[in-house]
């Protein structure tokens, strides 16, 4: 899977978990770009992410989370679909 | 903090197979994937503190590391006789997670009284068998979470919420009764614990710009007190001040006083906190916080008028007599 | 007045505040004091006639002051100030503040346990006034209620009501994923209560039910079935509300369902 790919997939999970066709999601976007990304909407789009490709995220890498691109390599590493 | 917290605690569970989360209905959002991950580790017994830690006596006297995590204020004050008999009386290896020291909710303060944790320090360093730890930035507070599994029977943490400043490196290791110098100096020294540091330093800073050279220290461990390293804080200072958003009865304050008297040392102390009073108001952390006159404004001016002009105001404002 | 409409702007003014526990009392609570329930004097929160009513599940505070405010016992002002720096309403009710709270709560399971002192006061100066305590059915988990039911049946208060506002929710889940499948109205009649239970969002039957005939000699408890975070359909039924504020997209449906206008939600927009 290439990293165009994965961010196609990623991109998809963000619209359907707030709700907005508008959001497209690169490297450096952070929760502070998307106004509804609070700690229990983390939680949502950690377990979509996780359903999506197929694989687990630590808890340190949930809450250490810096930006997408971060979760993008992690997925990368670990998707297994 | 819950986030630091919840993360540390998931690194403990995963390593030990013995640790685990014991809650009263007062888990965060993370608290899903920690269950996820570990199901039958983890337990809430609902709305029932005094339940919650006689259960973690049980679990620990057969071998298992309870970590019991709920609002401060109920954790020392409802369930404080369950602490005491159940697991500092047989010194159970209990690990006790207090959330929402002082006034702060976050970053909103808008429950009052009955949610602030401002005499749990009092309370709880009387308890024979008890490590306390006040936890004053997130990297500290994951450290002492790590670090109590090692430390052989009951121990209390007493945490913020959220939204705490950091003055930690990434590589922090926390060292028991041994506290921290954020800030030196020569002349006067200032002792704060918990969450409160970040007005702390920013009044202890203002002043410092005015020219006087006054040395800041955290003091997390509060019980086994470092009676030690404070007098050699204290050592050649003209005037030393504590800070708290506690109680000046029986909190820090009173445990810095109590080894400055013990010592011999004639060195003033002046303890900031709450004077015999709940603190009140609404709004948001910050703004209660200068409702009580703890805020990093008030800070500066008491800690100002303290250096500059001296009184030896001892009269309790809340006495009828 | 549109008391949830109202609760909700109070609560966006202040930032946070336990909505979903609000919505699910304002039936209960417009009975008791718009309903003819509860004496009191409006203007005379101390009046010596009055009967007690203790908001045990002390969240429920904002629910409180609106209806307060809508039976002509708070001014427009003190409402308007909830939860705002040198109010006298905060998140939870706090005796000394406002005088229409009779103890401080927010920390459970200590409203029934007062009540049951003011009651036994009461009988003893042979005052007719009764006393009223709402509680959370969340809150039944804490041991201190229990003694609280055990003290008030040992003395036969039944100048003494409970109102259970069982919504079926705590804060983290379902109240049965937590401490399973309960009969709380068999425990309440088990320790020796006159138990009752209706629709906790029909007015007509809150009222049928309190003011309706009890067993002598008995304390008495109306179970009264409520819906959590009632009247916004994102919020009904749903667990995660118990202290959360709605974000940009949830805000929508918010004002939609309980007829927020622009306007009215700018004006209360506090700048932090």
């Amino acid at each position: 899977m290439t990293r165009e790919e994965a961010f196609e997939r990623v991109n998809k999970v963000f619209r359907d978990i707030f709700d907005d066709e508008t959001i497209t999601v690169n490297d450096a976007t952070t929760a502070a770009d998307i106004e509804d990304w609070d700690s229990l909407e983390h939680i949502n789009l950690i377990v979509a992410l996780e359903e999506e490709f197929g694989m687990k995220f630590t808890m340190g890498e949930i809450t250490g989370m810096k930006d997408v691109g971060e979760s993008v390599d992690l997925i990368l590493a670990r998707a297994t679909q | 903090m819950q986030t630091a917290y919840i993360t540390a605690l998931y690194d403990l569970m995963a390593r030990d197979e013995r640790v685990c989360s014991l809650l009263s209905d007062s888990g965060t959002d993370y608290d899903r994937l920690l269950a996820r991950d570990f199901p039958e580790r983890c337990y809430n017994f609902g709305i029932a503190e005094a339940l919650q830690v006689s259960a973690a006596s049980g679990m620990a006297a057969m071998g298992k590391i309870p970590f019991v995590y709920t609002t401060g204020a109920f954790l020392a004050y409802r369930a404080y006789e369950f602490i005491r008999d159940d697991v500092c009386l047989p010194r159970r290896n209990v690990k006790l997670v207090g959330i929402g020291m002082g006034t702060g909710m976050g970053q909103w303060s808008t429950l009052g009284p009955s949610h602030h944790t401002t005499e749990d320090i009092a309370a709880l360093r009387a308890l024979p068998n008890l490590t306390l730890l006040s936890a004053s930035t997130p990297r500290q507070l994951a450290a002492m979470v790590s670090l109590a599994v090692r430390i052989p029977g009951p121990v209390y943490i007493r945490m913020g919420m959220a939204g705490e400043s950091e003055f930690y490196p990434e590589n922090y290791v926390f060292r028991p009764e041994v506290p921290e110098l954020i800030l030196p100096g020569e002349d006067y020294v200032v002792f704060s614990t918990g969450t409160i540091l970040e007005e702390v330093y920013e009044a202890v800073q203002t002043i410092r710009g005015q020219g006087l050279s006054v040395a800041l220290w955290d003091v997390p461990t509060l019980k086994p007190f470092p009676g030690g390293e404070i007098l050699s804080a204290l050592d050649g200072k003209i005037r030393a001040f504590t800070v708290e958003e506690h109680s000046v009865t029986g909190g820090l304050g009173s445990a810095v006083a109590e080894v400055l008297v013990a010592s011999g040392v004639r060195i003033p102390l002046k303890c900031f906190g709450l004077r015999n009073t709940f603190a009140e108001g609404y709004g948001t952390t910050k703004e209660v916080r200068q409702l009580n006159g703890l805020d990093s404004r008030c800070l500066t001016t008491k800690l100002f008028a303290g250096i500059k002009l001296p009184n030896l105001d001892l009269e309790d404002p809340t006495s009828q007599f | 007045m549109n008391e949830r409409k109202e609760i909700f702007l109070r609560a966006y003014k202040a930032g946070a505040a336990h909505l979903a526990s609000s919505f699910s009392l304002v039936e209960i609570l417009r009975t008791l004091w718009l309903g003819g329930v509860l004496a009191y004097a409006p203007n005379d929160p101390r009046w010596e006639g009055r009967d007690i009513l203790i908001l045990s599940k002390g969240h429920g505070a904002l629910a409180f002051y609106v209806v307060l405010h809508e039976a002509g016992c708070l001014s427009r002002e003190e409402l308007d100030s909830f939860c705002l720096p040198g109010s006298l309403l905060g998140g939870e009710p706090h005796v000394g503040e406002c005088p229409w709270v009779e103890t401080s709560t927010g920390s459970l399971g200590h409203g029934l346990g007062v009540a049951v002192g003011m009651a036994l006061a009461l009988r003893q100066d042979k005052k007719p006034n009764r006393v009223y305590v709402i509680l959370g059915d969340g809150e039944c988990q804490e041991g201190s209620v229990w003694e609280g039911a055990q003290g008030a049946c040992a003395y036969g208060l039944d100048n003494l009501t409970v109102i259970i506002d069982r919504n079926r929710i705590q804060k983290m889940d379902f109240i049965e994923h937590i401490t399973g499948p309960d009969d709380l109205g068999g425990r309440f009649a088990a320790f020796g209560w006159d138990v009752k239970d209706c629709d906790g969002h029909d007015e007509g039957a809150l009222k049928a039910a309190l003011t309706g005939n009890w067993e002598i000699g008995k304390p008495r408890c109306l179970i009264a079935r409520t819906v959590k975070g009632k009247g916004v359909s994102l919020m009904e039924d749903a667990p995660g509300w118990h202290f959360r504020m709605p974000n940009r997209r949830e805000l929508k449906v918010f004002c939609e369902e309980l007829n927020i206008t622009e306007e009215e939600l700018e004006v209360c927009k506090r700048p932090i």
